[in-house]
């Protein structure tokens, strides 16, 4: 996952790396989804989301469901 | 004890060496925090790394990530919490000051031009700054554990 100047240069990449898969996410989405999956990362009680669980978060964020199901 | 308690115990000593010691901890200095033996602390890693709680050096239980906190030095630096940080790609590090309860600026790079790239991002996630900036996933979610070095 890595971070470009923008869409233009993220396409650019693609076309020349030609990664598996693709999508797009706009800062916003990226640190709303950052803080949503690690913001209880080093309480005592912390697991990982179940299916359910991190497909509402995708959800919320907006982000391509296509893309991010999980199940 | 069960598994389950004692794994629960050491993940509690990782992110207690995390926060107070700025620091991914190795099998031997979590057995020596918690006064165990090592052989159950590295039964305990084997454990968690079986169930996908964070990424083991090639060949080892050792940590490599604790996401999204990475042993280091990667193109992902994070200042956060008075401390310098790496993630081992955009996602984690950008979640490193959510993980700390802080605000935190990421400095890295873009990965078509190599032009600096740095984002502040506040203790509640948001930033408002470079909005231009986007980031790209180029693995499916549900493969990232497929190859989670390549990921």
């Amino acid at each position: 996952m890595l971070l470009f100047r923008s869409e233009e240069h993220a396409e650019r990449w693609r076309e020349r790396a030609k990664p598996p898969a693709s999508n797009v996410l706009t800062i916003e989405q990226a640190t709303g989804l950052a803080h949503a999956w690690y913001r209880n990362k080093l309480d005592p009680d912390w697991r990982r989301f179940t299916t359910d669980e991190a497909e509402t978060i995708f959800d919320q964020l907006g982000l391509d469901p296509e893309f991010w199901r999980l199940s | 004890m069960t598994d389950a308690e004692a794994d629960r115990e050491v993940r509690i000593a990782i992110a207690r060496s995390i926060k107070t010691h700025g620091k991914i901890p190795t099998i031997a200095s979590v057995a020596a925090d918690m006064a165990q033996d090592v052989a159950a602390v590295d039964a305990s890693f084997a454990r968690m790394i079986d169930g996908h709680m964070f990424i083991p050096r090639k060949g080892s239980h050792e940590i490599y990530a604790y996401d999204p906190f990475c042993v280091g030095p990667t193109d992902f630096f994070v200042t956060a919490a008075g401390r310098v940080w790496f993630g081992i790609c955009a996602w984690d590090a950008l979640g490193i000051p959510a993980a700390l309860g802080t605000m935190g600026v990421v400095e890295t790079h873009c990965a078509d031009c190599d032009e600096s790239l740095v984002v502040e991002v506040d203790a509640d996630g948001r930033t408002d700054m470079q909005t231009w900036t986007v980031l790209q996933v180029g693995v499916r979610p549900s493969d990232f554990w497929k190859d989670i070095y390549f990921t």
